[in-house]
C-alpha cells in the first residue's frame, strides 16, 4: 500500500513539475529587452550602409534613415533607465504555491471515491425477471397456485404445476412444485426422476450431486428407468469420467428395445464421448440398428447371433481404452478383418454385411464398404436399408450428374421397395428425362411434386425441368 | 551541433516512434493471447482472511493454504460456467481425494449454499469474499478459476474458466502429483 502512494506522489510531483518550472521562472529583465532592440538598431544601421553602397538609397535618403534609428534608439535608451515594475514576479509564485496545493487534494477528491474495489457493479442494464408467456397461461398458472396455497397437499395439482414451469422455461419454479410433489409422494421413483431431471434443467444440464442422489435411487427402484440411467451416464460425463459414462450409456442400449425413442440421443451421446477416447462407436454400441434389428430384441441378443458385430464386453473395452492409438486401431482392424472373413463362409448373413458396411466407412474404406453392400443385397435383394445405403455411396457428386449403373440400378430397388422413396423418384426421373422417355419422367418428378412442401426450395426448379419436357 | 541539423532529426521522430511500436507489436505477436500467466506465479499466496459463508462457520485464510499441495477454487452460485465445472471438482475431492478450497465470489450466502446443496459441496472450507477484495489480491480475471497451491503455499498455476476433463487429467492431476513428492 505505501508503495502505491509513493508512486502516486511521485506522479503528482511529475505532472506539477512542468507547471511549476514555467509559473516559477524568473520573467526576462527588461534591460535586456533594451539591448534586444539596440542590437535591432545596430542591425539597421548596417543594412542602411549596406543599401547605400549597392546604391538602393541615395546619401541624402540614408542619412534620414540614421536619424530616424537614431531617434528610436534614444527612446529605447530612455526606457532601459526606467526602474523595472515592481508587479512581474510575485502573482505566478502565488500561483504555483496554491496549483501544488490544489492539485493533489483534487486528485485525493477524485481517487478516494472511485478507486476503491468494493464500489457496487455498474451494469448496463438489469435482465427481465421472467420469460414471457401467453396471458392465459400465466392466469391459469395464478389461479393454480392460489388454490395450492388453499389446498397444498394437491399432488396432481403440484405435478400439472410443475410441468407448465418446465414447459414455460421457468425451471427453478418447477424443482420447487416437483419437490412438493415428491413431499406428498416420497415413494414415487418416477416423480423423483421428474425432479431430479428439472434439477439438471435449472443447472444449465449438468447433473449435480442431489440430481444424481435422487435418480441413483430411481434407478434402485425401477431399473429399467431410461431417463434416470441416461442422466446418471452423462453425470460420469460431466465428472470427466468419459470411460463410466460410456459403461452406463452402453448398458442402457444393450436393455433398450431397438424401436426405443431415446435410441438415437444415447447412441449420438455414445459416438461423441466414444470418439473423445480414441474409440470406435460402433465397435463399443452393443445392440444393433433397428432396421437390421428383429422387432422385440433383447439383451444381448447381438452377441449371439452369426457373424454378429465385433461388440466388446465392458473388460474388452476398458482393455482397450488403456491401449495406445495405433493399438487399438489395430485391434479394430483385426475384428472388422475377421468379420469379413466369417461372411466368407456365410454369405448369405446379410446382418454381417451391413455391419462390415459400416465399419468400413468409419475407417474411411469406402470401396470396401461397398463392396460389403454388394453382399448385403446379394444375400437379402428384399431389404431397403441395404439398397439405400448402397445408392447413398455410389450416389454422384452433384443433383445434376446422370450417376453410375450401378447407382441408377440400387435406386431402381429402392423405389421398388419404397415407392415414396424421394430420391429415387427424383434420379429416375432424371434417368427417364435423359433418355427422352418424358411420359415416364413425369410420372416420376410428379409423383416427386405432390410429396416436397409447398415451400421446399426444391419445388421451382423441378417445376421448371418439368415444363420443359418434350 | 546546429539548429537546422536538430530541426531534421526531430523530423525522423515519428519513424522512430513508428519502429519501436512496431517492434513492440511483433513481438506481441509471437505470444499466445489466450494464456494469462498469474502476476503470483511462484509467490506465495496473497495474505487474507475470510469469513465463512454463514455466522460461526469456518472460513478461508492463507494459513490454511500450507503443509500439502491443493486447489483454491474461485466461484459464486450465480456464475454458469461453474456449475460446469463443479461436477469436476467433486469427482477430483471425492474420488481422487484432493483438497479444494473456495473463495466464494461476490455472492450472497444464502445462494451458495443453495448452489452446494444441488451440485455438492467438494470443498474442505470456503471463504465468502462478500466485496471480491481477496479475488483483486489473488488477480482473479473471472470466474471461475482454479489455483495450484504447492505444500509452502506459493502459487503454482492458474487456470481460467471453467476446467474441463482434459485440463484435469493433462495438467492439474500431474502437477498435484508432481508437486506433491
Amino acid at each position: 500500500m505505501i508503495g502505491f502512494w509513493l508512486v502516486a506522489a511521485a506522479l503528482t510531483a511529475l505532472a506539477l513539475l512542468p507547471l511549476l518550472r514555467s509559473l516559477l521562472r524568473p520573467a526576462p529583465p527588461l534591460e535586456g529587452a533594451a539591448a534586444f532592440a539596440r542590437g535591432v538598431y545596430a542591425a539597421q544601421v548596417a543594412e542602411i550602409d549596406r543599401d547605400l553602397k549597392r546604391g538602393l538609397l541615395s546619401e541624402d535618403q540614408a542619412r534620414a534613415a540614421r536619424a530616424e534609428v537614431g531617434r528610436r534608439l534614444l527612446s529605447v535608451a530612455d526606457e532601459a533607465t526606467v526602474p523595472p515594475a515592481a508587479a512581474a514576479p510575485k502573482p505566478a509564485q502565488r500561483t504555483a504555491l496554491v496549483l501544488t496545493l490544489l492539485l493533489p487534494v483534487l486528485a485525493l477528491g477524485v481517487y478516494l471515491p472511485l478507486g476503491q474495489p468494493n464500489l457496487p457493479a455498474v451494469p448496463f442494464a438489469t435482465r427481465p425477471k421472467e420469460a414471457l408467456a401467453p396471458p392465459q397461461v400465466l392466469d391459469a398458472v395464478a389461479k393454480l397456485e392460489a388454490t395450492l396455497q388453499q389446498n397444498p397437499d394437491d399432488v396432481g395439482g403440484w405435478s400439472l404445476l410443475a410441468q407448465t414451469y418446465g414447459a414455460m422455461a421457468r425451471p427453478a419454479d418447477a424443482v420447487n412444485a416437483w419437490r412438493q410433489v415428491l413431499r406428498l409422494t416420497p415413494e414415487d421413483a418416477s416423480v423423483k426422476g421428474a425432479l431430479a431431471e428439472a434439477l439438471a434443467v435449472a443447472a444449465d444440464g449438468v447433473v449435480g450431486e442431489e440430481a444424481v442422489r435422487l435418480f441413483t435411487e430411481t434407478v434402485a427402484a425401477d431399473a429399467m428407468d431410461a431417463r434416470a440411467r441416461y442422466y446418471l451416464g452423462l453425470a460420469r460425463l460431466q465428472a470427466g469420467d468419459i470411460r463410466g459414462a460410456l459403461d452406463r450409456w452402453t448398458a442402457l442400449v444393450a436393455d433398450s428395445p431397438a424401436d426405443a425413442p431415446w435410441l438415437p440421443t444415447v447412441r449420438e451421446r455414445i459416438h461423441d464421448a466414444a470418439t473423445q477416447v480414441g474409440l470406435d462407436p460402433f465397435a463399443i454400441t452393443p445392440s444393433p440398428k433397428p432396421a437390421s434389428a428383429p422387432p422385440p430384441p433383447a439383451m444381448g441378443q447381438a452377441r449371439g447371433q452369426p457373424g454378429a458385430a465385433p461388440a466388446l464386453s465392458p473388460e474388452q473395452m476398458q482393455a482397450m481404452a488403456a491401449m495406445s492409438q495405433e493399438d487399438q486401431q489395430a485391434t479394430i482392424n483385426s475384428m472388422v478383418d475377421g468379420l469379413q472373413a466369417k461372411l466368407k463362409d456365410n454369405p448369405g448373413d446379410a446382418d454381417g454385411w451391413m455391419r462390415l458396411a459400416r465399419a468400413r466407412e468409419v475407417q474411411g474404406n469406402m470401396d470396401a464398404a461397398r463392396d460389403a453392400l454388394r453382399g448385403a443385397v446379394k444375400a437379402d435383394p428384399k431389404r431397403l436399408q441395404a439398397w439405400l445405403e448402397l445408392s447413398r455411396l455410389t450416389a454422384p457428386d452433384d443433383a445434376q450428374t446422370q450417376g453410375s449403373a450401378e447407382f441408377l440400378d440400387a435406386m431402381a430397388k429402392v423405389l421398388e421397395l419404397a415407392p415414396d422413396n424421394p430420391q429415387a423418384l427424383y434420379y429416375l426421373g432424371q434417368q427417364a428425362a435423359n433418355e427422352g422417355k418424358a411420359d415416364r419422367a413425369r410420372e416420376l418428378w410428379g409423383r416427386l411434386l405432390k410429396q416436397l412442401p409447398a415451400d421446399a426450395p426444391q419445388r421451382p426448379e423441378l417445376q421448371r425441368r418439368m415444363d420443359s419436357l418434350k | 551541433m546546429s539548429a537546422v541539423t536538430r530541426h531534421r532529426l526531430l523530423l525522423l521522430l515519428p519513424l522512430a516512434v513508428f519502429l519501436i511500436l512496431g517492434g513492440y507489436f511483433a513481438l506481441g505477436l509471437t505470444r499466445d493471447p489466450s494464456k494469462l500467466p498469474s502476476m503470483l506465479i511462484d509467490k506465495p499466496a496473497p495474505s487474507f482472511a475470510l469469513p465463512g459463508l454463514s455466522e460461526g462457520e469456518k472460513g478461508l485464510s492463507n494459513a490454511d493454504l500450507l503443509g500439502k499441495v491443493q486447489l483454491v477454487n474461485v466461484f459464486a452460485s450465480w456464475c454458469a460456467p461453474c456449475r460446469v465445472e463443479h461436477p469436476l471438482l467433486m469427482r477430483l475431492a471425492k474420488e481422487q481425494g484432493v483438497t479444494i478450497h473456495a473463495i466464494n465470489y461476490k455472492d450472497k450466502p444464502d445462494a451458495a449454499q443453495a448452489f452446494l446443496a444441488q451440485m455438492g459441496n467438494p470443498y474442505t472450507s470456503i471463504g465468502a469474499d462478500k466485496d471480491g477484495r481477496v479475488a483483486i489480491d489473488f488477480g482473479v480475471y473471472g470466474v471461475p478459476e482454479t489455483y495450484v497451491i504447492d505444500k509452502q503455499g506459493r502459487v503454482r498455476y492458474r487456470h481460467v474458466g471453467p476446467l474441463m476433463p482434459f485440463d484435469v487429467e493433462e495438467t492439474i492431476l500431474p502437477m498435484i502429483r508432481e508437486l506433491s513428492k
